[in-house]
């Protein structure tokens, strides 16, 4: 197995800490919320003989630090095109987004098209696709986390693990995926100072991201190959990100991943990984 | 001229004892209010109507099963369960027929009750709920506390300890204006829903919306209710304004009403005189 290397960029405004591993055609992956970039890890360990890997803490999460502000996607997204121009000097490459990794990743393509080879995002749709983004309420959390006055800081302090492992085993289909040593770790991160805030944040930016992207729409559609994958089981969204992403871009692929919820990377790794060596080959240099 | 005394009563219904706020002299003739509260209050929310209410009817306004100083039965949270509640309370006091006005959950019970009993409860009146199975989507649309609350035993464990927190914010931001309640309000509410199996309760109200839909279509099916309706919704703050209206027009033939000016959802204690105004001439009107 590649060995993985933990690694800090300091970009003036966040210092984001990184992991990194193999060689060959470089890949971008970005993970979602509740998580940090250790939901890759089995996708990294299957991908390294083949790729070099580069597994960023968004802005707020995981061990990178946490700025007051900056959660829109864009902003989000403009961290990890100077990672990956300014500090690791590659050019072009595959990016990957799960969960909040999707809308990022978006805007790194809106942002870089010539850098961006392919584009998968993973058991998500766009805020700005046209669609209600949160879907009328139904998806409570968004509504809870974007609540003034910081309420969901104040009923998760101290409770981060319970409300995290809630939400994860809600929206997984294989719920011994993501085992109680995984929460620890995710818990770990987020029950640092501001862990949580962060990734509310990113809920409360939603308003600026619909404004972005619908901005983005008008102006056109991603050109670059896009694969749009959903959990095809309990708790996965199916064909709903493919559906969203056939707004924001021409040519898009959508499946659904078998026996899989929302957390595809770490409950179908092996599916996963094989489907992204297919579509990284089909998309050499 | 004194004010009428607000008595605590209270009705042992077997498998479950209600606790209610009584006013006004019950001789006979003299017609009955029923007042009936929502989530996260209790009777007490009427406090600021009762008094005058008490003048011309005999007003009682209960604790609903599970909240405030009633009992809490592990089940029967639907709202067909909770007005039969009702309804046999207003039996065990020997009243016949009833105006009934409801705020929030209590005006989905309002109709339970009355759809159940169309002779016996002569008008109705909505606050700020529209009334689950209407035809619409109107009761949790946009409304992202409907969601979470359905979570099976998550907001039990994200809100234990922290029923100031989580309830106060309901109180801050749901009204025209964030200082609607004083500390003092708050804490009474807080303290009815931080004893054991209060939460719980509450959000079962929620829980139950799925089997309050089916229930109340099979009870149209039979039929509008065709007893006066007074529908009012808040205008300001996460008031319903005009869809409480909207609602109850798809669910009864002769309904009035519209948006009550300055009111976010906590009509009866944000505006309780202009509510009175309202209320008032209504109930004298109705048959």
């Amino acid at each position: 197995m590649s060995e993985l290397l933990h690694r800090f960029a300091d970009l003036g405004e966040v210092r984001l800490h990184f992991v990194s591993a193999g060689q060959g055609d470089p890949v971008l992956l970005l993970h979602g919320w509740p998580q940090t970039w250790y939901e890759w890890r089995q996708v990294i360990a299957l991908l390294a003989s083949r790729h070099r890997l580069i597994a960023p803490d968004m802005r707020g999460l995981g061990d990178s630090s946490r700025p007051a502000a900056g959660y829109d996607k864009a902003t989000v997204a403009s961290d990890l095109e100077r990672l990956m121009r300014e500090v690791l000097n590659i050019p072009r490459y595959h990016l990957v987004g799960h969960d909040w990794g999707g809308p990022v990743a978006y805007a790194l393509a809106v942002r870089a098209p010539g850098a961006v080879r392919t584009l998968t995002t993973i058991d998500v749709t766009m805020p700005g696709d046209g669609s209600d983004f949160s879907r009328g309420g139904q998806r409570w959390h968004h509504g809870l986390h974007r609540e003034p006055e910081a309420l969901m800081e104040r009923l998760t302090e101290g409770r981060e693990r319970l409300y995290l492992g809630y939400l994860i085993r809600l929206l997984s289909h294989r719920v011994h995926a993501i085992g109680e040593q995984d929460l620890d770790e995710y818990a770990r991160c987020y029950a640092q100072p501001g862990g949580m805030r962060a990734g509310f944040e990113y809920y409360r930016a939603i308003p600026q991201d619909v404004a972005a992207n619908e901005a983005n729409r008008a102006r056109g559609r991603l050109q670059m190959p896009v694969l749009a994958l959903g959990g095809g089981g309990r708790g996965g969204r199916g064909l709903e990100p493919a559906q969203s992403m056939r707004a924001m871009a021409a040519n898009v692929t959508g499946e659904t991943v078998p026996e899989s919820g929302h957390f595809v990377p770490e409950e179908q790794p092996g599916w996963l990984a094989e489907r992204l060596a297919r579509l990284f080959a089909e998309h050499r240099e | 001229m004194n004010e009428p005394l607000i008595e605590h009563a209270y009705a042992d219904l077997d498998e479950v004892k209600l606790h209610y706020l009584r006013a006004g002299e019950s001789r006979a003739g003299r017609p009955a209010v029923l007042l009936v509260h929502g989530w996260p209050q209790t009777g007490a929310m009427w406090r600021k109507v009762i008094p005058e209410l008490a003048r011309h009817y005999l007003v009682l306004a209960p604790d609903l099963r599970g909240l405030g100083d009633s009992t809490r039965p592990q089940t029967g949270y639907d709202k067909r369960t909770l007005a039969n509640d009702l309804w046999r309370l207003l039996r065990s006091l020997k009243i016949r027929r009833c105006h009934a006005v409801g705020h929030d959950w209590g005006a989905p019970t309002v109709f339970a009750l009355a759809v159940a009993h169309r002779q016996a409860v002569r008008s109705v009146v909505a606050l700020d709920a529209p009334v689950p199975g209407d035809g619409s989507e109107a009761m949790a649309s946009g409304r992202w506390h409907h969601f979470f609350h359905h979570a099976p035993d998550l907001p039990e464990a994200l809100v234990a300890g922290r029923e100031a927190v989580y309830l106060g914010h309901f109180f801050r931001h749901w009204g025209a204006r964030t200082d609607v309640f004083s500390a003092e309000e708050i804490a009474e509410y807080v303290r009815a829903y931080s004893r054991p199996g209060a939460l719980r309760a509450g959000f079962n109200l929620y829980r139950a919306m799925a089997q309050d839909a089916r229930d109340n279509r099979r009870a149209l099916a039979k039929g509008k209710l065709k007893m006066p309706v007074l529908a009012l919704g808040g205008p300001e703050g996460r008031g319903r304004g005009k869809l409480a209206l909207e609602s109850w027009q798809r669910v009864a033939e002769n309904v009035q009403g519209g948006v009550l000016e300055g009111a976010g959802h906590w009509i009866a204690e944000e505006k309780p005189r202009e509510l009175l105004d309202r209320l008032l001439p209504f109930l004298a009107s109705a048959p």
